[in-house]
């Protein structure tokens, strides 16, 4: 009998990702992690590219999450020892070190740490910047957060003295007598993440790593960037402690190296760019330098991020690896000695600091570990797979790799491979019963709205992320004097499982019946809290989250005074709506046990596969006649050259054997109404009308090759067998068209990465370069006569392609340009004039045939995209909830997508994604059942006019009079609201409560942010601002660490549309001098067009201000989205300057309308 | 339903100036657009505003009231803060005005809006169109639905005249349909030409004479009860 546990090798954020998937499907995990902390690389990072998140605040939540979750066990500080056994019923012996600290006493309090005398022990997590102790947590958001204590250094366990922990353990939680243990478990599958580690660089002479103290690692200057880490996040150099002003990035360090590591390691090239970023925002004054072989990006927007980092924050880009370092004796400054490809001359220069990207190689026991889970490593060391379409099945079967233990992989990737393999781990094992799953949470404590408000306040430090600036124990002290305040603590991290003990244990102590937690942002830990005080029987939603980091600490460093104050009135405010915050209840609805899947080629068949190996019936949409999209046109698949032909033909057979899908040819979905766990969807080909029912939808929808009209005579003529696209060649080469002796000239980049309103696209496309590569090499073998040019801007392959690259090179002429080549046709032949950049001479090549690689381009996603409510990115592709941690899930509940429609990728990537699609439909598939938040519109039917205002504004069909009631009111569907508030703004009569963001929570706090009385805070400006756009934009300037002036005090509504007339003017009212609104872009809209009904709002009121004595000016409405942290304070400083000229707001009415009366 | 517009804020607040507490009233009626509370209470915020500018403060209270032209349901919505308040700013049409003015008669109440006409809605287009001028003489009976008096720049019983073209009136440049066209067409749909020909006599247009007074269900008095008994 199979057993419903799957081992997940790896705490990184694959392996949490592909634990939680799995947990939420209803298996449980067995989560092993070699360190005592979950986390991996991701915990080490500074910052996430393209979008700048931070790395660890994005990360901490799922942590959290994996530690907590029912479904899943932790097994911190274990290996896997042995597997035996087959799929299905594998048996695992683990070894559980001895970590001499009993977990379940530690209360991660420090303490022992503090008192170890062993101090100088290189941390692994600072990467030997910093120092940790012989006891020791790894790093303060460690989950778990507990001491282990190392046997090697211990002065106890090595030389039999010390135990002074022992001594400052209050809790009693060190046991000198704990032992390595071995417990076997039975797995039905495993999972392997266990990530990489990266090339030691002073295997490479030539840079002097570790002997000069001003050469570091890329993994170390993340560290010294970060906040937490061992400088504080200021960038002081090694040698001197001084900060370093000018810093030189060097590319390929081992990487794309025959002798070291012979293969791209893919991500660096977008690091070092964010490091680059990163810097200059830490430090305006420093200059950047990067050099590089070729840039390579590796993922969608990413492009575009290079562009801006070399725009927008000046970095400097020099094509050329150095050749040498050289310290200088007198100040331990570097000199560089690199070639200048614009001058063609050989220079030397001086740096503060050099930070190599250092290849990522497998992990030192990645051998060992392939072979005691009896799985072969490729030639490069990392794990194997069956061939190139298959990044997830590993030698053995029931054994799956993710993330970059497979071939290295950025986040986003990892997380789409993690829940790909968590969908294939899954085939192998039974999912836990009800009664296994069930979750005993206490009982909801009762509260009335009449109850007395107790209320504890948590205002967490943040190590000194917020403490460093401002006064936290004065916040404490001045939070106890609010009113129903009945306790007040501050905590070094707030998010760490010591804080949450904390809370839960104040709950039951004092009684509390409100929580406040003053710390980083909502948007990354209200839920954490919430989960906590709901484990201590206090409602979710009882909780209030005040952010005193992103939008105080971070953004007003320089005024310690006023950002306290600041923090004061956030707090007040937070204190003032919790108050009448009230217990909500989940919504929950029924799944439909059925799936859509839009798209037909291999990405949706994959995902259709995976959907009905569970049992689900599946309906899959495709818009032509014939299933395989794409594949249908490539001769042969990636370097391992599989016929693409065989390869659809096998995926057809294993589709068309599950009888659950049905599969809709020539048919297209045109219409789609209701939510999660039950859409209705209608679907027509030429002959009829379809109705399904279904409870999930996945997208694949796909992309296609541009046809380059207007370049290079393209469609010309006459010249449809001379200038083709790559695809095109395909199609000769499988129908043998070519001839030998021929010189054909293969172009890059034809309408991709061009200039914004350029001819063609601004992205790369990802996979040109290798397809070109293919191409060649396939033509010079085919055609052993063959001339082949290669005209390139950069080589963009990734992993071990790279190999094929050089041996392309050997019989290829590859040349590069900045400026495209021309192609003039004489007589019937091609002759391509092109500008050589290294040899910096013109060349004019008589080419027989001219090859264009051309950007994928999205299929059409308009129309759908409106059906079913699911943003796009300005160059048509759908739009993911998240770039790094929600690759594969819309925004939307209950729809994902997966493939080409998300952005370019190879047919590994799709089927990958597909598969992580499908393991995230599959979570309400399988548990039957879904919820929404209870953040819904509420119609009190004796209130309602039946005026249709709501039906007008709510763009989801959620509100509207019902007419096959008897009496005409309106009335809400909670599953279908998206929480936006716009129909509560609107409504006339008041009948419409939007819960957790009524009028009675919101007047409490635009009261509140006007009361403060800390004389020279004028002008005080109350600032409304949308959770998705404009407050994420907030929170992305208080990450990027851009400063404002401190008089605005932000309110957080869903949506703008949520702020009624009457909102704006109470803020005037109770004495604001300024009333701010941001919202997210026309078009960008989180809720489609709230942002019109707010606009139409502020246009009427505008008009009428000025006739009550407010000058309009005082009146501001932005469209700023999340990225744009820079333009948020911009537009704020620029709102307070004016606010400022205007002067405080009399009574009396604003000096500028007075003249105008009187004149 | 009664299309108003809100007055100018200047207009009211010249009306009002020289109280200091103040009751607004919205209209939850067939007032269009809809004027209930949240629409009171804007205009209360705009009005303390308002005053504090000339240095005054207003206290007021923003109430609706299910129907202002019903004395029954405006008297029992309005008394309980009738003693708090000097006056009273009706968000309703005139006849909320009017009514208030009638069951509150110790204290005056202003109009906050302007009547437009009767009007009915098209949702589609956010849009209110005078359908009918509540002539007292109904002949929509005979029009196929379109009335030509509200419809008619010209009110003509008898149409159409010589001054339309392509089906559109010469009143206000040739923008709006010619109302007896319409009724041409909609005759003509459904068969019933014959009504088209029809001669209609001038109106009689003494039924709406100002001011309309009409009795429903008036009750019996003691006479005529006893008058009833003795039959």
């Amino acid at each position: 009998m199979a057993s419903s546990n799957v081992m997940v090798i790896g705490g990184g954020i694959s392996g949490i990702e592909a634990s939680l998937t799995l947990a939420d499907q209803g298996y449980r995990v067995l989560l092993v992690e070699q360190t005592s902390s979950l986390g991996g690389r991701m915990a080490q990072l500074d910052k996430t590219f393209p979008t700048l998140d931070c790395s660890i605040c994005i990360l901490a939540p799922k942590m959290v999450e994996s530690s907590r979750h029912p479904n899943i066990e932790l097994l911190a500080y274990s290996e896997v020892q042995q597997v035996t056994g087959i799929a299905g019923n594998f048996k695992v012996k683990v070894l559980k070190k001895a970590k001499y600290v009993n977990w379940d006493v530690c209360t991660g309090c420090g303490a022992c740490s503090e008192k170890c005398p062993m101090k100088k022990i290189p941390s692994e997590f600072e990467e030997g910047m910093g120092n940790r102790q012989a006891i020791y947590i790894p790093f303060p958001q460690a989950v778990p957060r507990k001491a282990v204590i190392d046997v090697e250094k211990c002065l106890y366990l090595t030389k039999n003295a010390c135990k002074l922990c022992e001594k400052e353990c209050e809790a009693g939680a060190i046991n000198w007598d704990d032992k390595d243990e071995v417990i076997e478990y039975d797995v039905a599958s495993i999972i392997v993440a266990t990530g990489f580690d990266q090339l030691d660089p002073s295997l490479i002479d030539r840079y002097h790593y570790g002997e000069y103290p001003n050469v570091v690692n890329a993994m170390q200057y993340e560290r010294l960037l970060s906040a937490s880490g061992p400088t504080g996040g200021e960038l002081l150099r090694p040698s001197d402690k001084k900060h370093a002003r000018a810093i030189a990035f060097i590319s390929c360090v081992g990487s794309r190296n025959e002798d070291l590591c012979a293969y791209c390691s893919k991500f660096c090239c977008m690091y070092q760019t964010k490091e680059g970023v990163v810097t200059r925002e830490h430090a305006p004054d420093t200059t950047v330098t990067i050099f590089f072989n070729d840039i390579r990006v590796i993922g969608k927007n990413q492009e575009e991020f290079i562009e801006r980092a070399k725009e927008e924050y000046g970095l400097k880009y020099y094509r050329g690896i150095p050749g040498d370092i050289r310290e200088n004796p007198d100040n331990q400054n570097l000199f560089v000695k690199h070639a200048n490809l614009d001058t063609g001359e050989v220079e030397i220069s001086e740096f503060d600091l050099v930070v190599l990207a250092n290849a990522v190689t497998p992990r030192k026991n990645a051998r060992e570990l392939a072979q005691i889970l009896d799985i072969e490593t490729n030639g490069v060391g990392f794990f194997k797979t069956k061939d190139s379409t298959e990044d997830l099945s590993s030698t053995r079967e029931g054994i799956y790799v993710s993330g970059s233990c497979q071939s290295p992989d950025d986040i986003a990737n990892s997380v789409a491979k993690a829940g790909g393999a968590a969908a294939l781990a899954a085939t192998h094992a039974i999912p836990l019963s009800d009664e296994e799953t069930r979750i005993d949470l206490p009982p909801l404590k009762p509260i009335s709205p009449l109850d007395e408000p107790r209320i504890g306040v948590f205002i967490c430090r943040c190590g000194i992320n917020i403490a460093g600036y401002m006064d936290v124990p004065e916040l404490v002290e001045y939070s106890k004097t609010l009113p129903h305040v009945v306790y007040s603590m501050e905590n070094k991290y707030s998010c760490s499982q010591l804080t949450q003990d904390i809370i839960k244990e104040k709950i039951e102590e004092l009684d509390l019946n409100r929580i406040v937690v003053a710390a980083c942002t909502p948007r990354t830990h209200e839920i954490l809290f919430q989960k906590t005080i709901r484990e201590a029987g206090l409602n979710e939603y009882l909780f209030t989250f005040v952010s005193i980091r992103e939008l105080d600490s971070w953004v007003h460093m320089r005024d310690n005074k006023r950002a306290t104050d600041k923090a004061k009135d956030l707090i007040r405010m937070g204190i003032a709506r919790v108050q009448y915050q009230r217990p909500e209840l989940k919504i929950k609805g029924a799944v439909v046990p059925e799936a859509l899947v839009i798209g037909g080629g291999i990405t949706g068949m994959s995902a259709a596969i995976e959907i009905a190996t569970k049992g689900f019936k599946v309906h899959l949409v495709e818009k032509k006649d014939e299933l395989g999209g794409q594949l249908n046109l490539i001769y042969k698949i990636n370097f391992d050259r599989i016929d693409s032909k065989q390869f659809l033909e096998g995926k057809l057979n294993e589709f068309l054997s599950h009888k659950s899908i049905t599969t809709y040819l020539n048919s297209e979905v045109v219409d789609v109404k209701g939510s999660i766990g039950d859409f209705k969807i209608k679907v027509k080909n030429k002959e009829k009308k379809l109705d399904l029912n279904v409870g999930v939808i996945i997208v694949a929808t796909g992309a296609h090759e541009h046809e380059p009209e207007g370049w290079y005579h393209y469609g010309e003529e006459g010249l449809n067998d001379k200038v083709m696209t790559q695809l095109e060649l395909s199609k000769n080469l499988r129908e043998n068209k070519l001839k030998d002796g021929e010189t054909l000239v293969f172009i890059h980049c034809v309408g991709s990465r061009q200039p914004e309103g350029g001819k063609g696209v601004t992205y790369c496309s990802l996979i040109c370069c290798s397809e070109s590569i293919r191409h060649a090499l396939y033509v010079k073998e085919k055609y052993p006569n063959s001339n082949i040019y290669v005209l390139y801007r950069d080589i963009r392959v990734g992993g071990d392609e790279e190999q094929y690259y050089w041996a392309a090179r050997e019989n290829i002429n590859y040349l590069r340009f900045n400026d495209y080549p021309e192609v003039i046709v004489k007589n019937g032949r091609l002759s391509v004039t092109v500008s050589d950049i290294l040899t910096q001479v013109d060349l004019t090549i008589d080419a027989d045939r001219v090859v264009l690689s051309t950007p994928l381009i999205p299929n059409e996603t308009k129309s759908l995209g409106e059906l079913i409510k699911c943003a796009r990115d300005q160059k048509g592709f759908f739009l993911e909830a998240h770039v790094k941690l929600r690759p594969v899930d819309f925004a939307t509940d209950g729809i994902y997508l997966a493939g080409t429609c998300h952005g370019p990728k190879g047919i590994a990537d799709s089927i990958s994604q597909a598969r992580a699609a499908a393991a995230h439909a599959l979570i309400p598939l399988m548990s039957g059942e879904v919820e929404n938040e209870p953040i819904v519109s509420i119609v009190n039917p004796a209130l309602c006019i039946a005026c249709q205002e709501c039906e007008r504004v709510c763009n989801f069909g959620a509100i509207g009079v019902n007419f096959d009631n008897d009496i005409l009111v309106s009335e809400s569907n909670p599953l279908l609201c998206k929480g936006c508030g716009d129909c509560a703004a609107a409504c006339p009569a008041g009948a419409i409560i939007m819960s957790h963001f009524a009028d009675e929570q919101l007047y409490p706090m635009i009261a509140e942010a006007v009361r403060g009385d800390y004389v020279d805070e004028r002008p005080r400006i109350v600032a409304f601002l949308c959770n998705w756009c404009s407050y994420a934009g907030a929170d992305t300037c208080g990450v990027s660490r851009f400063q404002y002036p401190t008089n605005i005090r932000p309110i957080r509504v869903m949506c703008t549309g949520r702020i009624p007339k009457r909102f704006i003017l109470r803020a005037f009212l109770e004495g604001a001098d300024g009333v701010f609104i941001g919202g997210c872009h026309i078009g960008d809209c989180h809720y489609i067009e709230g942002n019109y009904d707010m606009l139409q709002r502020y246009h009427e009121l505008r008009d009428v201000l000025e006739k009550v004595g407010i000058n309009p000016e005082r009146y501001r409405l932005e469209w700023i989205s999340a990225s744009e942290g820079k333009r948020f304070s911009q537009v704020v400083t620029e709102f307070v300057e004016k606010v400022k000229e205007l002067g405080p707001r009399s009574d009396k009415g604003d000096r500028i309308i007075n003249i105008k009366e009187a004149a | 339903m009664i299309i108003t517009q809100q007055k100018d804020i200047n207009e009211i607040y010249e009306m009002i100036k020289d109280y200091k507490k103040i009751l607004i009233a919205g209209c939850d009626g067939c007032c269009q657009p809809p004027r209930s509370i949240n629409e009171a209470t804007v205009l209360g915020q705009l009005l303390e505003l308002k005053f504090k500018t000339k240095g005054k403060n207003l206290t007021w209270r923003s109430i609706t009231v299910l129907r202002q032209c019903d004395d029954k349901i405006a008297a029992s919505t309005i008394r309980p803060f009738l003693d708090d308040h000097e006056t009273i700013l009706s968000l309703a049409c005139g006849l909320g005005v009017v009514m208030l003015n009638k069951v509150a008669d110790k204290i005056l109440t202003y109009p906050a809006q302007n009547s437009q006409f009767g009007g009915a809605q098209n949702n589609g287009e956010n849009s209110f169109i005078q359908y009918c001028e509540t002539c007292g003489n109904c002949m929509l009976g005979m029009t196929g639905g379109v009335c030509p008096i509200a419809g008619c720049a010209k009110h003509l019983s008898n149409g159409p005249c010589g001054g339309t073209v392509n089906g559109l009136c010469e009143v206000g440049g040739y923008k709006n349909p010619c109302a007896w066209i319409e009724i041409y067409k909609r005759l003509k749909r459904f068969n019933r030409l014959d009504m088209f020909t029809l001669y209609r006599p001038a109106r009689d247009y003494r039924p709406a004479t100002s001011p309309a007074y009409i009795v429903i269900n008036k009750p019996y008095t003691n006479e005529e009860k006893i008058t009833e008994e003795n039959k």
